[in-house]
């Protein structure tokens, strides 16, 4: 019965977004880090799905509909970045370099490390991207030829790992321009760092959210060549 | 009297309209100029450059906007289920992905915030001499 239903779209659309909403919600109350959804959502999908025998191809009728909006998700990003304009144009200089300086090391350090560590050509390519804004993110690795699952998972990490000790980091690093803290962790772990500094303080919320598009844009335009002289 | 509660709906939907036109005029100049930046990007930019350029207004998208960014977190569940398929397949190179990118992001973010501080105590010891 489940089963058949869940071979509809419509039905594999509302249980992902029920599930979410619940989820959601929770995370919103006790803001503990395993009900984050994009770790406890996806157990509980997967687990329905291999539950009731559906295969992610079958999921996917549905699954694709939801991951479209992905792409006008990414559009939207424009307004943030035209409200932006005044803190960006007030700190201009400390933005451009730090938003520079962080998209050169994220390339740079990322494929370095893991081609020491024995990591394939399509692996490098699909984790490349890993500091930039996920919807951002799987349009340069669309480009790059690296595989979008794979590059869901290195921007999640990033962002969950960037937005538990990136204040820390900070602190042990001995950094104490509240700007600097900013750019620093909206260049290294986009929205998932951002949540966390904005906690910090304003300039440092501000400041991070002014650089997670513009990682963005600067990363998309130096990632193939990146990927060229390193991979 | 009667239209005005539907009219925030409308406006939502207008601007999901517009920044489904961007999105469609970036993939196409993407793709016919063969630019670097993925059509959705190029998208991103038409947008922000429009509102820079006063070609449309704010309240047009803003709705749509945060409609879409606020709940942006859902659209990655459906590709998120999806790392099972290839789970397989990376197996064997998971823990150099997973501390590549722990190991990165620490580098980034403390050579990041070190220039920018840097070039910060400079821009003020040039003032303070000055």
């Amino acid at each position: 019965m489940l089963s058949t239903l869940l071979k509809e779209p419509l039905f594999q659309i509302t249980t992902t977004l029920v599930v979410y909403t619940a989820v959601n919600r929770l995370y919103k109350k006790f803001n503990f880090f395993l009900f984050n959804p994009l770790i406890l959502v996806t157990a509980i999908m997967i687990y329905i799905l291999h539950y009731t025998g559906i295969s992610y191809a079958e999921y996917s009728k549905g699954g694709d509909m939801i991951t479209f909006l992905l792409g006008p998700a990414t559009v939207a990003l424009g307004v943030p970045l035209y409200k932006q304009i005044p803190g960006i144009r007030a700190n201009l200089k400390p933005i451009v370099v730090g938003v520079l300086t962080g998209s050169i090391s994220a390339l740079i350090s990322t494929l370095f490390i893991a081609r020491a560590l024995g990591a394939g050509r399509e692996t490098l390519v699909s984790i490349a991207a890993k500091s930039v804004t996920m919807p951002i993110a799987l349009g340069i690795t669309e480009i790059l030829g690296g595989n979008d699952k794979l590059i869901v998972l290195a921007v999640s990490v990033t962002g969950i790992f960037g937005g538990a000790v990136g204040a820390e980091i900070m602190k042990l690093a001995g950094v104490k321009s509240r700007i600097a803290i900013g750019i620093g962790i909206g260049t290294a772990s986009h929205a998932g760092g951002t949540s966390r500094a904005i906690q910090l303080g304003e300039t440092e919320g501000s400041m991070s959210g002014a650089a997670i598009v513009l990682t963005g844009i600067v990363t998309a335009l130096i990632a193939p060549f990146a990927v060229r002289w390193l991979v | 009297m009667a239209r005005v509660p539907g009219k925030k709906g409308i406006k939502i939907f207008e601007g999901f309209v517009i920044i489904l036109f961007m999105q469609s005029l970036g993939t196409f100049l993407s793709n016919y100029f063969n630019l670097i930046l993925p059509g959705n990007l190029t998208g991103l930019l038409l947008l922000f450059l429009a509102l820079v350029f006063r070609i449309i207004r704010l309240d047009q998208v803003e709705g749509a906007a945060r409609l879409l960014l606020d709940n942006m977190m859902v659209l990655f569940i459906p590709l998120n289920i999806g790392l099972v398929t290839i789970m397989p397949r990376i197996r064997d190179e998971l823990l150099a992905i997973i501390i590549s990118l722990l190991a990165s992001t620490v580098i980034v973010m403390v050579v990041t915030a070190k220039v920018v501080e840097k070039m910060e105590r400079r821009r003020a010891n040039v003032k303070y001499t000055s």
